[in-house]
This record gives C-alpha cells, sequence and structure tokens, in this order.
C-alpha cells in the first residue's frame, strides 16, 4: 500500500524569463511502507526540487502528493501536519542545529509538535537510540560533537517526529567512510524497525546499490528509470549515457561482456562478483 | 532566487556611462545631490532634470528599470507631497475644508519636493546601474586614500576589504539563510504567527545557525586569506586600476556648465522668467 | 629527487580539547619536489592537522617543519613559506575573497605586490590553466561547486607556488564537480611540475598518486606507491577507509586460486580477467 505518492509533478524555475528550465517534469512515482527508494541524479536533476514538494516547501505547478490516499496540499489542517508526517532531512543538516543541548535540539521537532513533556523526552530517548548517541553526548552542545556525531544529531531530530516517510537529501555528503557506513546502517535499522517509507537522494550509485531497494534515476527534470536495483543496472550503458556514475565492478561486468564473456551486468557488488568469475572460469575449465 | 537579489544593482550594457571612471561617476553624484538642494525653482530643477534624462538614456537601460526605483518610493513620495500640501499656506487658497487648507503654494511646495526625491533617487539609480559593487568600493577607497596623510592609510583600506568581503558573501548568505528556513520549517518551526515575543523566539532557531555558519566562514576564510600571503594594505598593489580619461574630462566639463547654469538660474529667476513670457 | 618539504619529529596537539584525538606526536615524514602525494585517513586521523602545519598555519609545539630549506616557524619568512606552499581548502564558498572571479584569482598577486602587468598576465595564464577563463568576469556565487573550487586553485597557481597542498577539495562536491578538480590537480602535476599533496579519503583519487599515505590515529600506518598501499585491505578497513572495488575483487580472487596481480583501476581489471579467460 502506497503511503507517498507523486503524480504528474510539475515545476519549473525562472518563469517569465527567457531562460524557463523545467527542474521537474510530469514526474509521477509511489512509494511503499518499508520500502528505501534512492532519488539518483546530476545536480540540477530535479531531485532536490522533488523531495521538497513532497513535504510540502514547494508547491508543484501541476500534480498532486498524496499522502495516505490526502492531498496534503487540500486535506491537511496545515502543511506542518504533513512536515510531522514526512520527515525531511536536509543536505548537511549539521548546520541547523541551534539548541545548547543535543538534547534539547532532537527536542524541538517533537516540541513543535505540541506533545507532553513525557511523550517528547521518550521520543528523543528512542531518537538518540537509533542514530547511536550515548546519553554523555546527549547533554552535550552540539556544537562540542565531532562531524559525524552532529550529523546524527540532526537526523535524530527528524527521527524523533516518528515521520512514516524519512526523506534524506544526501545524507552522507563530506562524511569519511566509517561515518558515511554508519549513517546508511541506521537508515536501515529506522526502516526495518518502524517499517517506515524511507527515500534517500544520493549521488552514489554505489551507496545507494548497498542500501535501496529500487532506484530512481531522474536525468533533466523526467524520470529516466524506476526499478529494482539489479534491473536499473542492467541499462549500465545508459546511466553511464545520461553521466552517471555506476559502481566499478558493474563496469567491470559492462567491459567483460563487450569482450564476449557472460558476466551478468547486474552484478554491483564485489561478492557477486567474485563468484560469477569463478563459476565461469570453473565453467570454462570443464 | 531571492540569491539573485543583491543589493548592486550593476547592469552591464557597455555603454560610455559604464566606461566612465567610478570615481568621476561617485562625485558626480554627491554633487548632482548637493546641486538637488541648492536648485531653488522649477528652472534649476529642470535644468538638473534635462542632465539626468540624457544621463538615463545614454546609459541604454530600459527606462522601465528606472521606473521600478520610483515605484519602490512611492508611498515616500505620497507622504512627502502630503505633509507639503497641508503645512504650506501661502498664495491663492485651492481648497478649505475642515482642518485642511490647500494653497497654490502647497501645491507647488509639493510638486517641487515630490521632484527633488525623483531625481535623487533617479540620480543613484544611474549610479547603482552603470557602476559595479566592486568598482565603487575601489572608488571610494581611491578618493579617501588622502586620509593616510592623517594616519588612517590602514582604516581606509580596512573598510574597503570588509566592503568587498560583504558584497561577496551577501548571496551566499541569503541563499543560507532560505536553506535553514526551509531546514526548521521541515521540523514544524512555525515563523508566521503567534505574538510578537513568539515570533522572535521562533527566529532564535535561524538565527543561531546563521550565525555560527557566519562565524565559521569568517574563521575559514581568515585562514584561506593568510594562506595567500594577506598581510593588510601595505604594499599591495592593485589589479583593476582605475585611470581619467578623457571621457571623464568631458563629464566633468559637462557637469560644471550644468552646476553654473544652476547657480545663475537660482540667482537670475526672474529676468530670466521676463525673456520666456509664456510661463 | 630532492627533499621540499622535512617534517621532523613534531608534536602537534590542540589546546582546550578534553578529546584531543587530532594530535601529531613524534611525526616524521618527507614530501619530495614535483611529486604527488596522498594522504589519506578518516576523519580525526591527523590528516588535516598535518596539512595545516606544511605551510606554517599552524607551528609544531616540537620539533620542525622545513620548507624548501625555511623553518616554518621564522616568522619572518612567514610569507615565503605560504608563498612557495599553496593551499586549497574543503568548502569552495569560504576561500573567494572577491566579487569577480579575475579579481579573485589576483586576490594573493596583490598581496604579494606584483607589478600590474605581470598580475594581468599570471591571472589569464591561471584561469586558463583551470579552464575557467570564460569565467573570468562571473560572479563567485553564480558558478558550480566544482567551478568554484577550480577558481580557488587558480587563484594558488597565480602566486606560482612550488607546492600545492590540497585539504579534501572534492568532499563537498558532485561527481562532475569532483572529476574536473581531480583533471586540474593531475594537470597541475604533470604537465607544470608542481608538487602535489593531496588529502583526502577517496581511493580513486589516490589510487592517480605517485605515493599514498595512509594516516590513523596521528600516525603513518601505511606509505608507499598505490599498489602496494592498497594490497594491504585489513590495514586500510582498520583505518577506516574503503579499498577501491577492483582491488578488492583482485584479493578476493586470489583467494578463490586465481591471481591476476596487484589491480587499481577498473581498466587493470578487465585487462587482467580478459586474459585470465582467454588463457583457458
Amino acid at each position: 500500500m502506497a503511503v507517498i505518492e507523486a503524480k504528474n509533478l510539475v515545476f519549473t524555475y525562472g518563469q517569465g524569463t527567457p531562460f524557463v528550465t523545467h527542474a521537474v517534469n510530469n514526474v509521477s512515482f509511489c512509494v511503499n511502507r518499508g520500502e528505501i527508494i534512492g532519488i539518483i541524479g546530476h545536480t540540477g536533476s530535479g531531485k532536490s526540487t522533488i523531495v521538497q514538494m513532497l513535504n510540502g516547501l514547494i508547491c508543484p505547478e501541476d500534480g498532486v502528493i498524496l499522502l495516505d490516499n490526502n492531498n496534503i496540499h487540500t486535506d491537511f489542517k496545515n502543511l506542518r501536519e504533513v512536515r510531522f508526517k514526512v520527515g525531511l532531512v536536509f543536505q548537511y543538516p549539521e548546520y541547523q542545529l541551534f539548541e545548547e543541548t543535543a538534547f534539547k535540539d532532537i527536542a524541538y521537532g517533537p516540541r513543535n509538535m505540541g506533545l507532553s513533556e513525557n511523550e517528547i523526552y521518550d521520543r528523543v530517548r528512542y531518537a538518540a537510540k537509533s542514530v547511536g548517541l550515548t546519553d554523555e553526548l546527549l547533554e552535550k552542545s552540539p556544537f562540542d560533537l565531532s562531524g559525524g556525531e552532529k550529523r546524527r544529531v540532526a537526523i535524530a531530530g527528524i527521527i524523533a517526529m516518528k515521520p512514516d516517510v524519512l526523506v534524506l537529501d544526501e545524507p552522507t555528503a563530506g562524511l569519511d567512510p566509517k561515518g558515511r557506513d554508519t549513517i546508511l546502517s541506521l537508515i536501515k535499522n529506522y526502516r526495518d524497525e518502524t517499517n517506515a517509507a524511507v527515500i534517500i537522494v544520493s549521488h552514489s550509485m554505489e551507496d545507494m546499490a548497498k542500501t535501496a531497494d529500487k532506484l530512481l534515476v531522474m536525468n533533466k527534470g523526467k524520470i529516466e528509470m524506476f526499478d529494482t536495483v539489479s534491473s536499473v543496472f542492467e541499462n549500465a550503458e545508459r546511466l553511464t549515457e545520461i553521466g552517471l556514475d555506476i559502481p566499478e565492478v558493474t563496469k567491470i561486468a559492462v567491459e567483460l561482456n563487450k569482450k564476449g564473456f557472460k558476466i551478468p551486468k547486474t552484478i554491483y557488488t564485489v561478492a557477486d562478483m567474485r563468484d560469477a568469475i569463478v563459476s565461469l572460469k570453473g565453467g570454462n575449465g570443464l | 532566487m531571492m540569491s539573485d537579489i543583491t543589493f548592486g544593482q550593476f547592469i552591464d550594457t557597455g555603454s560610455f556611462l559604464h566606461k566612465l571612471d567610478p570615481r568621476t561617476k561617485l562625485l558626480s553624484l554627491i554633487a548632482f545631490i548637493v546641486f538637488v538642494f541648492v536648485a531653488g525653482n522649477f528652472l534649476s530643477l529642470g535644468l538638473l532634470s534635462i542632465i539626468l534624462l540624457l544621463a538615463i538614456f545614454s546609459s541604454k537601460i530600459p527606462v522601465k528599470m528606472y521606473l521600478k526605483n520610483l515605484k519602490a518610493i512611492l508611498p515616500i513620495l505620497i507622504i512627502t507631497a502630503l505633509l507639503n500640501v497641508f503645512y504650506t499656506d501661502n498664495g491663492m487658497i485651492l481648497l478649505d475644508w475642515w482642518i485642511f487648507t490647500v494653497t497654490t503654494g502647497g501645491v507647488f511646495r509639493a510638486l517641487f519636493m515630490a521632484a527633488r526625491i525623483i531625481l535623487l533617487i533617479l540620480s543613484s539609480a544611474v549610479l547603482s546601474y552603470t557602476t559595479s559593487p566592486t568598482s565603487l568600493t575601489g572608488a571610494i577607497e581611491s578618493l579617501l586614500k588622502p586620509l593616510k596623510y592623517i594616519g588612517l592609510g590602514n582604516a581606509v583600506h580596512t573598510m574597503a576589504m570588509t566592503m568587498t568581503i560583504a558584497l561577496r558573501f551577501i548571496p551566499t548568505l541569503i541563499e543560507e539563510t532560505e536553506k535553514i528556513m526551509n531546514a526548521q520549517k521541515a521540523r514544524g518551526a512555525n515563523l508566521d504567527s503567534g505574538n510578537v515575543i513568539q515570533r522572535v523566539k521562533a527566529l532564535l532557531p535561524i538565527l543561531i545557525p546563521l550565525l555560527i555558519s557566519s562565524v565559521r566562514r569568517a574563521y575559514e576564510l581568515a585562514e584561506a586569506m593568510e594562506c595567500r600571503c594577506y598581510n593588510g594594505g601595505e604594499g599591495r598593489t592593485k589589479y583593476r586600476l582605475m585611470r581619467y580619461s578623457r571621457l571623464d574630462f568631458v563629464a566633468a566639463v559637462v557637469l560644471l556648465f550644468v552646476f553654473s547654469g544652476v547657480i545663475l538660474l537660482n540667482i537670475f529667476e526672474e529676468l530670466v522668467l521676463k525673456f520666456i513670457p509664456f510661463i | 629527487m630532492d627533499t621540499l618539504i622535512n617534517v621532523d619529529k613534531i608534536t602537534f596537539e590542540y589546546e582546550n580539547d578534553e578529546l584531543s584525538i587530532d594530535v601529531l606526536k613524534d611525526f616524521s615524514v618527507e614530501f619530495k619536489k614535483g611529486q604527488f602525494t596522498a594522504v589519506l585517513g578518516h576523519n580525526g586521523s591527523g590528516k588535516s592537522t598535518l596539512a595545516k602545519l606544511l605551510n606554517g598555519l599552524l607551528l609544531p609545539q616540537s620539533g620542525k617543519v622545513t620548507v624548501d630549506g625555511i623553518d616554518t616557524a621564522d616568522e619572518e619568512q612567514s610569507i615565503n613559506v605560504k608563498r612557495t606552499i599553496g593551499m586549497v581548502f574543503q568548502n569552495p564558498d569560504n576561500q573567494l575573497v572577491a566579487t569577480v572571479v579575475d579579481e579573485d584569482v589576483a586576490f594573493g598577486l596583490e598581496n604579494l605586490g606584483i607589478p600590474h602587468e605581470e598580475m594581468v598576465k599570471r591571472v589569464d595564464l591561471a584561469l586558463e590553466s583551470v579552464g575557467m577563463l570564460e569565467f573570468k568576469k562571473s560572479a563567485p556565487h553564480k558558478l558550480s561547486g566544482g567551478q568554484k573550487q577550480r577558481v580557488a586553485i587558480a587563484g594558488i597557481i597565480a602566486m606560482e607556488p612550488k607546492c600545492i597542498v590540497f585539504d579534501e577539495p572534492t568532499a563537498m562536491l558532485d561527481p562532475r564537480g569532483r572529476k574536473e578538480v581531480i583533471e586540474v590537480i593531475l594537470k597541475l602535476c604533470r604537465e607544470k611540475n608542481i608538487t602535489v599533496i593531496l588529502i583526502t579519503h577517496y581511493m580513486n583519487e589516490a589510487a592517480l598518486a605517485d605515493r599514498a599515505i595512509v594516516m590513523d590515529k596521528g600516525k603513518i600506518v601505511l606509505d608507499g606507491e598505490p599498489r602496494e598501499v592498497f594490497t594491504h585491505i585489513d590495514i586500510l578497513k582498520k583505518a577506516g577507509l574503503d579499498v577501491p572495488q577492483p582491488t578488492e575483487l583482485a584479493a578476493e580472487l586470489k583467494s578463490r586460486g586465481i591471481d591476476l596481480g596487484n589491480i587499481l583501476s577498473v581498466d587493470e581489471c578487465v585487462e587482467a580477467l580478459t586474459k585470465c579467460f582467454s588463457e583457458e
């Protein structure tokens, strides 16, 4: 059952100037509970515009967004209610931290929801636990934390609102490999625990191959592909054509295919590639 | 988008006004403003208007752009005009109702004040449309150079540097403010309802991150400047050279004539009026 | 090859920092002229601190950093050190000073008191070498991240340093910007013979270097040619780094009895596998 559905979204920039660009051009998709969707595309492909439409920060010029079959612009009292249900974590979210302690900062969202102090306390603890923040860190000023910790506090600030849809714009930008892996695995854990729908915007095909169930590939404001990860990689050549980076093992598979070796192009992990090569090699030998 | 708005309104059309030295333009504007106040009657103001219109047309910038500036100050224009209409009571009475008295003197005075404001706004617009903020900063620095003889050389350089950095970062900070506002809205921030205290309080989640990020930017910029051998104003050379050309000379001479004209018209108003009997 | 930078038994600790992870103790390393060195490590491994010590932005509490024979602690020579070792930072926005691209590139030259005619020449040359000449009159805030970073690099190149230290120059860029910047860095090193020290955590960037240094907890744990360094998969993973997929694949295959040799890139891997399959 689709928790959030986008229907024929349209948005243009520079209306009334000679430089009208279709940031988003007739985009439709739906996301089910418990799914992780990776949105991939270039800077300027419309990704960021789409995610800001999902929680009503940008109003589409045409088309509707349905949250549990309710139009977010007409069927809710106000957009704030939508925003508590569709939690959006911006790019570099640590720059939005402002409270004296990490605890208070995470409590900002729940407090805006008008919850009781007890409920707020529970939610902050819950969110802190899901992103792996210790009690000691919660009492510190968010500005004394390391980069990766700040990012997790910021994500906890959204998780504490217990959104049905968690949207993250480039959640791993600027992090080192360790920090990146931590963030991606905590996002997966959140999905597993709550069965929420998760939408991640990313530049990294490799990260999304590891994390997402389905990929939504954007190109020039339109949906280029929307399918399971391996089906998307089946069109690896097309991905390279629109200038997206595919995982290096997939590149190897594509190249080997060109040379006539039967390696599935849908491979995107080192382990699968290893097995494919071993079996091909073994098959040849026999 | 919002970040397109800067208070520099520079539009490069390559007209001769654009080619003038920014110091010439800045000094001319200052002199022009002084003479707008020196001008004591419609005749001298008219002379100033003619030269301003010439400047506007030769800037090759659509007149619409100039009118936009006037539209913005329309309320001020109207208020000033009304105040002058009601507070001046010489000349013929045109209307007398309750506490309001409108006289010919009042109407003339209102029109005169409005014309002055329009001239001020339009002349400033000519400067800002034809001069980039950067060259304006350079002009101010160059014009204030003599201050070094009273030991303020470094202060002038620091001020110019500060202005340049401010101009450079205003668009960046506007963009950042927008981003932080959206991020807090996504957490349910309520920015547009409640009483004054509630609203000010609601702004803290935006102002604090903005302040912190500005401090961080300042720190990083200082480091980058140090790495690029910045060491204050001493021993610095200039990339952007300013040279007065013949154009500047011509402009200065023309303006001198105009300003002398203003003074003459002020003094010999009656005489001139005699020669133009139909006014 | 001659040594350009010599870091000799230095100690550095941040003051008022209860955590003090970013510490270098009894740390020594040398950088040779003309070489492209990548310094790898996770955040907090001490790599950025090292970068700032190389041009005297930070001074060691003990020990000595020598740049082209000059001690970075010598205050009178501080400008010369910074002139020799240029530095490009992570955030492209926070290192551009002026409102127009060419004026920004000229900033360092103005500081050095370079005569005007020379300055004009150098600005154009620098912008050309990073492929940004056509944006000479643009405002920095209208450029993409990669373009801004290239302008920042031009501002350093114009000062004609012997060495440029890049402190995670691609961390905040999208893949396209990352590619643009890396191409420029390679060009500087190969064509202009500028010594490059690239601080990064992207392994595919390090693979392009002549030498890779891996840092962990303020110490050098690996140092050598990338091809050699990348074979130590365990140490790399322990240091919080990725291993390029082709390298990891080669290691995995080796454990299954298929030896492709040391592999760094996709092309090498495809070539080795083709050979391997054709042998049958």
